[in-house]
């Protein structure tokens, strides 16, 4: 499974909808749901999913879904 | 909405400030300032106004409700990683934040403002002056004052004729005197405000008229002494107004309640009981949702002693 695909997953768990598709120029804007609480779940579980720790200035500088999916990457 | 921003220019530039640091707050600002009552944005707007003419600037109050929502993030971001505070013992934030007058002065400033934007705590401090008896005199207590607000909202609304706040923070005990001088400069109603910890504190044996303590039990050890104690002070017809959080991580918070029964549980076990209580779940979820992810549930009682 992709970086996108397993985000779409944890995406629809955390905002409990099931349309929300994980795509480069998704963000926080989009998604009604996603308040800086929900963005701190998102957070977690991308650390757990993904097995990294991301910062708190890593964090809040993430504009969207493509940053996030870099970082990942870049970590992983 | 509009109105409220033309009307009231100082809660326009407030959220202006707010905005252009952090453009995600909107959605969460602006809802919560449209549902405010007439009352509450004069009453949030003279609250700048007081602030301004005490010498802190519009971009310093800006940093107050920034540092609240910055701190509380890290702190979200921490608990949900560990499912714990942070700290644990008093020790370990008492230099930081209620010794440090810079930061507890700021701190301080931003909770004030959260009581008009966080929609529990907006609904808590409903609850409070709600709840507030309106013809009971006598002697008003409060631990923990903090910023002073409920203090200096129970000195304009009851009919109490004697009031004493005890804070452990030098800085509160400061902001307290200050707010009540504000309000009230030719008070003739006794008032005192003494910097103690409350376990330790010389106030009267009471029994108290009425025994106010906001936000306080997740900033102690052990916060079923204090229960304790606030029972010993009352006598059967003390109105007892408390509030406090269940996993609601924030930089001093340092007693965790996982869950409302916990509260009760120990309120009961002090000898006292919950005669009205408000339970608010986190804000857009329901409460059993709350509890179930573990997010913040604010929690406020009108207790009385038992029977
Ligand atoms: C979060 S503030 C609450 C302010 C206000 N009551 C409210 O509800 O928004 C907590 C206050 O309790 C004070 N405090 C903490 N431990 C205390 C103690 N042991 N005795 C008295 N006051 C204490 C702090 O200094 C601070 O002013």
């Amino acid at each position: 499974m992709n970086t996108y695909d397993r985000l779409t997953e944890i995406f629809q768990e955390i905002f409990d909808n099931d349309d929300v598709v994980a795509t480069p120029e998704l963000s926080a804007h989009d998604v009604d749901e996603w308040d800086s609480l929900s963005h701190i779940r998102v957070i977690v579980t991308v650390e757990e999913a993904f097995g990294i720790r991301l910062s708190v200035s890593e964090i809040s500088n993430l504009t969207n879904v493509g940053e996030m999916v870099a970082l990942i990457e870049s970590k992983g | 909405m509009t109105s409220i921003l033309s009307n009231t220019p100082h809660i326009a530039d407030f959220r202006q400030g707010i905005l252009d640091e952090n453009g995600m707050h909107q959605g969460f600002l602006d809802p919560a300032l449209a549902s405010l009552t007439e009352d509450e944005v004069r009453e949030l707007s003279d609250y700048i106004t007081y602030c301004l003419d005490g010498g802190v600037d519009m971009p310093e109050l800006v940093e107050c409700y920034r540092t609240i929502l910055d701190d509380t993030f890290q702190e979200q971001l921490n608990f949900m990683r560990t499912k714990a505070y942070r700290h644990s013992t008093f020790a370990e934030v008492a230099d930081s934040v209620y010794f440090n007058k810079e930061y507890m002065t700021r701190y301080m400033h931003g909770l004030a403002f959260t009581a008009f934007i966080w929609p529990n705590h907006v609904e808590m401090r409903r609850f409070f002056l709600k709840s507030l008896p309106r013809e009971k005199t006598g002697h008003y207590l409060e631990i923990g004052p903090g910023h002073g607000f409920y203090f200096m909202s129970a000195m304009k609304q009851g009919t109490f004729d004697r009031f004493t706040g005890v804070d452990i923070s030098k800085t509160s005990v400061e902001l307290t005197r200050k707010i009540v001088g504000h309000h009230f400069p030719k008070e003739n109603r006794p008032v005192e405000i003494m910097e103690s910890d409350f376990l330790q504190s010389t106030v009267s044996d009471g029994p108290f008229d009425a025994i106010v303590m906001g936000e306080v039990l997740e900033h102690v050890e052990r916060p079923q002494d204090f229960l304790a104690r606030i029972a010993g002070l009352a006598g059967p017809e003390t109105h007892i107004f408390i509030t406090t959080c269940v996993n609601a991580p924030a930089i001093d918070h340092i007693y965790l309640y996982r869950n409302p029964d916990e509260v009760t549980a120990m309120i009961n076990s002090a000898g006292l009981e919950v005669r009205e209580s408000y339970t608010g779940a986190y804000f857009g979820k329901s409460l059993e949702e709350s509890r179930r992810l573990n997010l913040p549930i604010n929690v406020a009682y009108v207790l009385e002693k038992a029977r």
